[in-house]
């Protein structure tokens, strides 16, 4: 037998069968703050296309005043709609129809007064709020529920009026007072800088015009096309607020950029700014991650969602720690993204197109992270670049002044060669891909402070090199005279230089005397360490031909014995008193004086163990002593 | 010719539009030229909000009274909704009473009681915690001095209290000039006028033989009766301004006194009075029965301060430009020329 399928009927859905406990689960499980309600009826201003809105809170009384078109008798009536909306959901934020009841459970009466230009009169709907609730909890306290529905609450408990109105004929505004305010959710609104920090985090306010703020508002207008609205705060007798975007003070010129899907439509416009300290934006000002001006807002129609640690989760780490607040911006997520609002307005709703979005996002924060990383480097390059030039400074001046001792502004200037070798060469590497890290694209003006240090660099170590080859000449073993200009010109620039040159000379010497084959590949090893100036290299070569028993000649043991001694000591010192005396233009009349200072080296090398300093301190120490006496007598 | 304004409350005539508009507006605006910066207002509106409508460009922030509480809701929407860039607050209740307690009658908002003072309030460029309103409007309607009612919450002593207590606090708070404007009606009735006789006669018997004079002129100057009553009112006002500003130590200016046809035909007496910080001490140094006699000069500047009456018939006749022109080049002492002298 064949079973007969059972008819599905519709019926019809009665007004009584939608209970008033809707409106108070709703309104009361979405808004629990009663800023959320301010930013509601704010939002709807915004809606209407007003230019300014002023938020005035006074003890039991708010009200909202926009300047937007305002309604008519009919919009008005439609506006007590609840879960209904004429808002089309790309075009605005609100669209549920449920934000005029978000103060229902704050406030004992909510009025709202509203009129469009031309019209002669001012439209009023009210909200008896206060015994909506009492009729609900009376039911409820009930044995038997009076089934109370939805709309014959509303029916029962607003109503509308209109007044002359006796203002001028084309202002347009509409007026949300809420009157009754409760204790508890009074205390919310009477911090004027909690409610200011508040708004400006989910109201799509002007950035002032100074620092980035103009270029911003710009670019929000030219790819968002929000025009954000000028908002004034008053709390009570507390000096008016009007709430501006913060400015940070710290940071570059703003960049943005279109983020697009793997199609090519654009899903965010994101705008940015990052610290030109190499750190935390605004890090001086105290101001606590959420509430603060660094890191990144998410905004849907102007509108924030969250606070500034929303969107942090997506950044990457860099070392353990994030340069997430190396930045100041937002993600303006742009209508081709097809991602909605949840009703709390801290974040978006579940679905593929935001798991979409974030991804993207995700990929994006990598290229910021990369920059900011950069940034950071920048920023200790150009701090080391300040010491480095006041190094420079110093050493230019000390060059400049014959008094000083070139041994040591030799050393000095060597050392500080290094330095910006050291320097150049980490410059080089900051935007090449390091370990893990990938290398970064750096924008126009990293780059730019990249080239600028570069040239920096470049300068110095010109500067330097300069230094480096008079002091050399000052130090080599000619004097300074005009006698040894010539002389001292074509001799290497170091007395290392000038000891292994010699060396060489003296090997190749012997080769040419003995013709022994066996030197030559010695001479092919030291030639290439006295090309480098590795004298520990050609000492080495040396030992090694004496110790495979080939007997050196006078200049070429002389040689690798002042090389020995040459290691031991600073790279500056002099090869020997004599040189030293020679140098400083004391000359050695008759050669008794030349077989005394001979053997008061000897004893100095023997005394002092062959080390550099102490060597060179006491021939500096011996040559002061002529010379002193030498102007006393 | 002068042309009537086109909106006009309840409570205005042509007479008054004319003296808010060219003669009150002239002098808040050379007070907004000397001062530099946008002027507070304390004072009486009214729900029709007239005065404030026409002065609104020179308004920096706005403290109303208003003693109906269905006028006040009214008067508090209009202010929010017709000058949202001015920051205003409505107090409940009579003016005197809120010049002496520094807050209004708490108004039930929503069930809760509630009233803000008048006094701790923000004004841009003036501390906080302060009083010094630049333009104090005490638009009376009704006589100088109200009549002993026993059902009425405010009385004759309560007036002169609180006209001490504003100068007073004037004196402490305000750091420059501002400007009083009074207006009381004239057409009083006979306990009225006893009234003010008898305030004026007991204000002789601490002052000087010149002072007396002058009050003298005042109670017997005219047989006719509105002239009379005109003068009367005129007196009592100088009179009180007078001894409340010789006890705050404030130089005292008038700016002219105008009688005139009020709404519904009702005589009515426009005073404005410009002061300022004396720099003179002796009023602070001589005991206050003694001040009368002391500050002899600020006392005599009130009494004798010219007026004007405005009629219909020279309202029309009056031209706006000429008007304009006196105000603009013959400050400080515009009114004298325009108005015939006492």
């Amino acid at each position: 037998m064949q079973k007969q399928r059972n008819k599905v009927q519709k019926v019809a859905v009665e007004p009584w069968e939608i209970g008033a406990e809707l409106l108070d689960v709703l309104s009361r499980g979405l808004y629990t703050d009663a800023k959320d309600a301010i930013r509601e009826y704010v939002q709807n201003g915004i809606d209407a296309l007003a230019s300014t809105i002023i938020v005035n809170v006074n003890g039991p009384a708010v009200m909202i005043r926009d300047d937007g078109t305002g309604m008519n008798k009919d919009s008005l009536r439609r506006a007590r709609r609840f879960g209904i909306s004429d808002k089309i959901a790309k075009h605005t934020v609100g669209y549920r129809g449920i934000g005029l009841y978000s103060a229902f459970g704050m406030c004992e009466r909510l009025v709202i007064a509203t009129r469009q230009a031309g019209m002669s009169e001012l439209l009023q709907l009210e909200f008896d709020f206060g015994k909506m609730r009492d009729i609900l909890e009376q039911d409820r306290d009930s044995e038997k529920r009076a089934e109370i529905s939805l709309t014959g609450l509303l029916y029962e408990y607003t109503g509308f009026s209109q007044e002359e109105y006796d203002g001028d004929l084309q202002d347009h505004f509409t007026l949300v007072r809420l009157e009754g305010v409760i204790q508890a959710y009074r205390a919310q609104l009477t911090d004027a800088s909690s409610l200011n920090t508040y708004l400006l985090n989910t109201i799509p306010t002007a950035f002032p015009k100074r620092g980035y703020g103009e270029i911003v508002n710009q670019l929000i207008q030219q790819h968002t096309g929000i025009n954000p609205v000028d908002l004034v705060l008053r709390v009570g007798n507390e000096p008016e607020i009007k709430i501006d975007q913060p400015i940070a003070e710290d940071v570059g010129t703003p960049e943005y950029h279109i983020l697009k899907d793997a199609q090519g439509t654009p899903l965010a416009f994101i705008w940015y700014c990052l610290s030109t300290e190499g750190e935390r934006v605004a890090s001086k000002t105290g101001m606590d991650e959420a509430s603060g001006i660094s890191g990144f807002l998410l905004r849907l129609k102007g509108f924030t969602l969250g606070d500034r640690t929303r969107l942090k989760p997506l950044w990457p780490p860099t070392g353990g720690r994030t340069l997430y607040h190396h930045y100041t911006g937002e993600v303006h997520i742009l209508d081709n993204a097809e991602v909605y609002p949840n009703a709390a307005r801290d974040d978006l709703e579940p679905s593929i197109a935001k798991q979409f979005l974030l991804r993207y996002l995700e990929d994006y924060f990598k290229i910021l992270n990369g920059r900011a990383d950069l940034a950071r480097d920048i920023v200790k390059t150009q701090r080391r670049m300040k010491g480095i030039k006041s190094t420079l400074d110093e050493l230019v001046n000390r060059h400049t002044n014959d008094n000083q001792d070139p041994f040591e502004l030799y050393r000095a200037s060597k050392n500080f060669l290094d330095v910006l070798q050291f320097t150049e060469r980490d410059l080089l590497r900051l935007t090449r891909s390091r370990g893990r890290r990938k290398a970064v694209q750096p924008n126009e003006e990293q780059l730019t402070k990249i080239n600028n240090l570069k040239s920096e660099i470049a300068e110095a170590s010109q500067q330097i090199s300069l230094i480096i080859k008079n002091t050399s000449r000052r130090t080599s073993t000619t004097s300074v005279s005009s006698r040894a200009a010539s002389q001292a010109a074509r001799q290497p620039s170091t007395p290392q230089a000038t000891l292994l040159s010699e060396a060489l000379k003296y090997i190749q010497a012997m080769q040419q005397e003995s013709s022994n084959t066996s030197l030559t590949n010695v001479i092919e090893s030291l030639s290439e360490a006295v090309k480098l100036q590795m004298v520990a290299r050609a000492v080495a070569i040396l030992d090694d031909l004496k110790a495979s028993g080939i007997s050196l000649n006078d200049g070429a043991e002389a040689s690798r014995k002042k090389l020995r001694m040459l290691l031991g000591w600073s790279p500056v010192a002099p090869v020997s008193l004599e040189q030293a005396l020679d140098e400083a233009g004391i000359s050695l009349a008759t050669s008794r004086e030349q077989v005394l200072i001979r053997a008061i080296d000897r004893g100095l090398l023997s005394g002092l163990g062959g080390r550099g300093e102490r060597y060179e301190a006491a021939i500096r120490s011996i040559i002061e002593g002529i010379v002193e006496e030498d102007t006393l007598h | 010719m002068m042309c009537a304004p086109q909106q006009r409350g309840y409570y205005s005539s042509d007479e008054k539009d004319v003296i808010r508009q060219y003669f009150d507006f002239a002098l808040l605006q050379k007070l907004h030229q000397k001062t530099g910066s946008k002027l507070s207002y304390f004072g009486l509106p009214s729900e029709t909000i007239q005065d404030l409508k026409t002065w609104k460009p020179i308004l920096g922030y706005i403290a109303a009274v208003e003693r109906n509480l269905q006028k006040y809701k009214k008067m508090e929407q209009a202010l929010i909704t017709q000058f949202p860039e001015i920051r205003c607050t409505v107090h409940l209740g009579e003016i005197d009473r809120v010049i002496l307690d520094n807050r209004g009658t708490p108004v039930d908002i929503g069930g809760q009681k509630y009233a803000t003072p008048v006094s701790d309030h923000f004004v841009p460029g003036i501390p906080l915690q302060a009083w010094a309103f630049d333009v104090i409007n005490l638009d009376y309607y009704g006589p100088f001095l109200p009549p002993e009612i026993p059902e009425m919450p405010t009385r004759p002593h309560d007036r002169a209290n609180a006209l001490r207590k504003l100068f007073d606090t004037e004196r402490q708070d305000a750091f420059g000039r501002w400007v009083l404007l009074i207006t009381v009606g004239t057409d009083l009735g006979n306990a009225d006028i006893k009234l003010l006789k008898s305030y004026l006669n007991s204000a002789k018997c601490d002052a000087s033989k010149e002072t007396c004079e002058i009050i003298d002129n005042f109670l017997n100057g005219s047989t006719n009766r509105v002239e009379k009553v005109a003068r009367l009112v005129h007196g009592a006002a100088a009179l009180m301004i007078a001894t409340a500003a010789s006890n705050a130590n404030l130089r005292v200016t008038p700016r002219g006194t105008v009688l005139y046809h009020g709404a519904g035909g009702h005589l009515m007496t426009h005073l404005a009075y410009e002061f300022e910080p004396a720099l003179e001490t002796i009023s602070a140094l001589v005991p206050r029965t003694l001040v009368l006699r002391a500050p002899m000069l600020k006392l005599r500047n009130p009494l004798a301060a010219p007026w004007f009456e405005l009629s219909p018939t020279q309202l029309s006749d009056l031209n706006t430009e000429e008007i304009r022109n006196y105000l603009e080049f013959l400050e400080p002492d515009y009114l004298d020329v325009i108005c015939k002298d006492s």
